[in-house]
C-alpha cells in the first residue's frame, strides 16, 4: 500500500477536485515515498532490533541469570529477625526469680570508623564512664588497633542504651546475646548449677531441665522493603506465638536463706569440710530447701572450684551411721522379732565373728526398750535387734529400701547407694552386724532423706524433686511431673518408729533440736568415714542428723549433714542437730505450724556431749 | 459528513458551499468501536489500578511503619520489664541480706513468737455466739467523706 500512496486517501482525493494529484506530483511523490518506505523500514527494524534486545535481555535475566538474580533479590528483600524468646526463667515456690534471661552486649569499638572530627580522647572521655575503664586505658588501645578492639563482654542492657545514646556512629558496634542472671546469687546455687557462655545450662536445674527450659530460639525470615521496613504481611504466626511458662521449683527461698545461714555458721565454728540441709515434704517428696555448703555464684561460676558445681548431696556416697537405725527397727518391727516394749541388754560389747562391737561411749547402757536403744544410739542393742532376723530376709528388706538403685531426682550426677551383694552378707554375720548400726552400707544425703520420709508419711517411698511444674505469671500450674511412689513399710510400723524417734530428742541424743511446745522426731548421726583404700579414716567423720516434723501428723523431714568437722565435742548432737533445729524454726515460722497441744518444756535441753 | 445542513443558514455564509448531511448518527468503522469499548475498560481499569496502588501503598509502606513502631514499642516494654524484674529481685536479694547483718538489729523469727488462734469449737458446732456477729462487720472506712469540704 505504501507505493500507491493515491489508495491511502482515496476519497479525500475524490471530494477534493482542487488537490488532485497532477502526474507531476506523482513523479515528485516518488522519491519521498521510497524515503518513507526507507524510514519505515528503518523504524521497523529499529523496534524490531529493539523487541529482540528486549527479549534477549529477558532471556538473560529470567532464565540464563535467573537464579543468581533471585536469591539476590531474596537477599535483599528478606531480613532475619530474632524475636525476643528467653529461656525460661527459674522461679521458687513464692514465684520469685531464681534465674532468668537477659540482654547483654558485646561492645567492640572501630577507631577507624570514628568520626574524624573527634579525637580519640573526646571518645574515650564519654564512653569510659559507661564502661568504668580509665579514659587513658581507652585511648592507648584505640591507638594499637584500628578495629576490633572488644571494649566489653555482656554490658547490661542499660549501659549499653547508654553508650547507644552518644550516637558514636559505626565506630562502636554492639552485638547482643542473651546471659543468665541469677537475683539471689549463690542462695539457689547447689540446685540451679549454672549456664555457660553458649547459654547452654551446665550444672543442676539448668542441665537436667535443658528441655523444658530451652525454648527454640528461632530466626525469623521475613520481607522487607527498601527502607528496611518489614512486610508484617510476611511473618509468619508463631512470631508471637510463645508461652510466658516459668519452671517453678518447690525451693522456697526464705527456708533455702534460713538454712545456709544455719549451716554456714556451724562449718565456721567447727572448720568443717562441707556440709548440707535438706528439707522434704514427706507427702509428695517436694524440697523445700536443697543446701550445699561450699557453693559458687552462678553468676561468676568461672572463678569457682568445678568440684562446687555437682551437688554432693545426690553425687556422694557416705555411710549414715546411726541415722540409719530407725530404719533398721521398722525392719525389725516388720518382721515381726521385736515391739517396742522389748528389753534388749546391752552390756557394752558384743563379738561377731571375732570382731569387737562396742558402743560409741565404751559404756554399757544395760536393759533398755526399743526407745531407749535408739535414745541412747547403743550399737550392741542394735546388732542384737537385728541379729534376730534372718540374714536373708534382713538383707531382701535392706534391697526393698532401693539403696541401689537411683532415686530419679531432677538434679545430674545422681549416684546409687552401695551395698554388698548378697553371698557376701549373707555368709559373714559382721556384714549385717554393722549394717545394723549404718555402717558397711553407704548411701547419698539425699537417699537417707527419702528413707526417713517414708518414715514420715507412712511408709511410702517417694521421689524427692525440684520441679513443681510450669507455672504461668499467675502461679497457675499448666504441666507436672510425674512421680513414682512405692510402699516400703506399714503406717503401723512406722508410727511406732516415729514415736520412739520423738523420744530421741525429747530425751535422747537429739535434745539440741529441741522446740518449746512443738512434737519433733529425730536422730542423730556420727559415723566414721569410709577410707578409700579400704577400712575407716582415723580422725575423719560425718556427723548428721535428721529431723521429722511434726509428730503428731508428720510431714517435714529435715537432714543436716556436716562432713569432718574439727574439733573434741564433735557429734550429730551437736554440730548437725543445731542447724536442725534453726532450719525447723523457720519451717515452723514460714508454713505456721501450730504447736503441739502439750505442756511447755520446761528445761530446752543444752547440746549433749553424748556421742551417738 | 457534515452536520451544516441542518442548522439554518448563517447570515454572510454562502449556501452552496452548505451541504447537506444524513441524520443518521454516524457509523463508526469496527475497529473505533472496539478501541472505544477499549478505552472504557481501561479507565475502569485504571482506576481500579489506582485504588488498588493506593492499597499495596498502605500495605507496603504504611502499615509496615505501622508494625515497626508497635514492634519497638513491644521491645522497649520487655525491655523494661526485664530490667524491672532483675532490679526487683537483686533488690530483695540484697534486703534480705542486709537483714542479716547482726548491726540491723533484726532477728530470725521463732516459733514462739507466732501467735495461733485457737479453732473456736463454737463455730463448728453451728452455734455462734451474738456477740461475735458484730465483730465480723468489715470496719468502716477510714475516711468516708473528705473532712473540710
Amino acid at each position: 500500500m505504501v507505493d500507491n500512496p493515491s489508495r491511502i486517501t482515496p476519497h479525500r482525493v475524490k471530494k477534493k477536485p482542487n488537490s488532485k494529484p497532477t502526474a507531476a506530483k506523482i513523479v515528485k511523490k516518488a522519491p519521498k515515498a521510497r524515503l518513507i518506505k526507507l524510514r519505515m523500514v528503518l523504524v521497523w527494524m529499529f523496534l524490531v532490533l529493539g523487541m529482540g534486545g528486549l527479549v534477549s535481555r529477558l532471556y538473560q535475566l529470567q532464565i540464563v541469570q535467573s537464579q543468581k538474580l533471585q536469591s539476590q533479590a531474596r537477599s535483599q528483600q528478606t531480613v532475619n529477625l530474632r524475636p525476643y524468646i528467653p529461656r525460661r526463667s527459674v522461679v521458687d515456690s513464692q514465684l520469685n526469680i531464681l534465674a532468668t534471661d537477659r540482654l547483654v552486649y558485646t561492645i567492640y569499638a572501630h577507631p577507624q570508623l570514628f568520626d574524624k572530627n573527634t579525637t580519640f580522647a573526646e571518645i574515650a572521655q564519654k564512653i569510659a564512664p559507661i564502661l568504668g575503664k580509665s579514659p587513658q586505658e581507652l585511648i592507648e588501645r584505640f591507638q594499637k588497633q584500628s578495629t576490633g578492639i572488644q571494649l566489653a563482654y555482656s554490658l547490661e542492657e542499660t549501659k549499653a542504651n547508654q553508650l547507644k545514646k552518644l550516637e558514636l556512629g559505626s565506630g562502636i558496634d554492639f552485638v547482643e546475646h542473651y546471659d543468665r542472671f541469677y537475683p539471689q546469687n549463690e542462695m539457689a546455687a547447689d540446685i540451679l548449677g549454672y549456664v555457660d557462655r553458649e547459654h547452654q545450662g551446665q550444672a543442676g536445674i539448668e542441665m537436667s531441665q535443658r528441655r523444658i527450659l530451652e525454648r527454640d530460639l528461632f530466626d525469623i525470615s521475613t520481607k522487607r522493603t527498601r527502607d528496611g521496613l518489614i512486610l508484617p504481611g510476611y511473618l509468619p504466626e508463631k512470631m508471637f506465638n510463645f508461652d510466658n511458662l516459668q519452671l517453678q521449683l518447690t525451693i522456697d527461698t526464705r527456708l533455702q536463706r534460713a538454712a545456709r545461714n544455719a549451716l554456714k555458721q556451724q562449718l565456721k565454728k567447727f572448720h568443717a569440710k562441707r556440709g548440707c540441709v535438706i528439707v522434704m515434704d514427706s507427702q509428695d517428696g517436694s524440697l523445700l530447701t536443697l543446701v550445699t555448703e561450699p557453693t559458687f555464684n552462678p553468676n561468676e561460676y568461672y572463678k569457682s572450684n568445678i568440684a562446687l558445681f555437682k551437688n554432693w548431696s545426690v553425687a556422694d556416697l557416705y555411710e549414715p551411721g546411726s541415722t540409719f537405725k530407725p530404719l533398721n527397727i521398722a525392719i525389725a518391727l516388720q518382721e515381726g522379732v521385736i515391739q517396742p516394749n522389748t528389753i534388749i541388754n546391752d552390756s557394752g560389747r558384743i563379738i561377731v565373728d571375732s570382731w569387737p562391737i562396742a558402743n560409741a561411749t565404751h559404756k554399757a547402757f544395760g536393759p533398755m526398750t526399743i526407745a531407749e536403744v535408739l535414745q541412747n544410739s547403743s550399737n550392741v542393742a542394735m546388732v542384737q535387734i537385728m541379729q534376730r532376723v534372718n540374714r536373708k530376709t534382713y538383707y531382701q528388706n535392706l534391697l526393698k529400701l532401693e539403696l541401689g538403685k537411683e532415686l530419679g531426682i531432677d538434679l545430674p550426677g545422681e549416684v546409687t547407694g552401695h551395698l554388698k551383694s548378697e553371698a557376701e552378707f549373707t555368709s559373714k554375720a559382721i556384714e549385717s552386724a554393722t549394717a545394723s548400726f549404718g555402717q558397711g552400707l553407704s548411701l547419698t544425703p539425699m537417699k537417707l532423706v527419702q528413707l526417713n520420709g517414708a518414715l514420715a508419711n507412712g511408709g511410702t517411698l517417694v521421689t524427692p524433686h525440684l520441679v513443681k511444674g510450669l507455672v504461668d505469671d499467675h502461679g497457675q500450674l499448666h504441666w507436672q511431673p510425674k512421680h513414682p511412689t512405692k510402699t516400703i513399710f506399714s503406717p503401723e510400723i512406722t508410727k511406732k518408729v516415729i514415736a520412739m524417734m520423738e523420744t530421741v530428742v525429747s530425751e535422747g541424743t537429739g535434745g539440741s533440736a529441741q522446740i518449746d511446745r512443738y512434737r519433733i522426731a529425730g536422730k542423730t548421726g556420727t559415723a566414721q568415714k569410709a577410707s578409700p583404700r579400704g577400712g575407716y579414716l582415723a580422725n575423719a567423720k560425718i556427723t548428721s542428723f535428721v529431723g521429722i516434723l511434726p509428730v503428731e501428723s508428720p510431714r517435714y523431714v529435715i537432714l543436716a549433714v556436716v562432713d569432718e568437722p574439727q574439733g573434741a565435742n564433735t557429734y550429730g548432737s551437736t554440730v548437725a542437730a543445731p542447724v536442725v533445729k534453726s532450719v525447723m524454726e523457720a519451717l515452723i515460722f514460714i508454713k505456721g505450724i501450730p504447736p503441739s497441744q502439750v505442756a511447755p518444756t520446761n528445761k530446752i535441753h543444752q547440746p549433749t556431749t553424748k556421742p551417738d | 459528513m457534515s452536520i451544516a445542513h441542518q442548522n439554518p443558514p448563517r447570515p454572510g455564509n454562502t449556501q452552496a458551499k452548505v451541504k447537506t448531511l444524513n441524520a443518521k448518527k454516524p457509523r463508526f468503522p469496527n475497529h473505533v468501536i472496539v478501541l472505544m469499548a477499549l478505552e472504557k475498560a481501561m479507565s475502569g481499569v485504571a482506576l481500579t489500578l489506582l485504588a488498588s496502588s493506593l492499597g499495596f501503598y498502605a500495605w507496603t509502606v504504611y502499615l509496615p511503619k505501622l508494625w515497626s513502631r508497635e514492634y519497638q514499642k513491644l521491645e522497649t516494654l520487655q525491655r523494661h520489664e526485664r530490667q524491672i524484674i532483675a532490679t526487683n529481685e537483686s533488690l530483695k536479694h540484697q534486703l534480705a541480706q542486709q537483714a542479716e547483718k547482726p548491726e540491723t538489729g533484726l532477728t530470725n523469727p521463732q516459733p514462739t513468737q507466732s501467735i495461733f488462734i485457737p479453732s473456736d469449737k463454737t463455730e463448728k458446732s453451728g452455734v455462734i455466739k451474738p456477740n461475735t456477729k458484730t465483730e465480723e462487720k468489715p470496719p468502716a472506712p477510714m475516711v468516708s467523706q473528705p473532712m473540710g469540704y
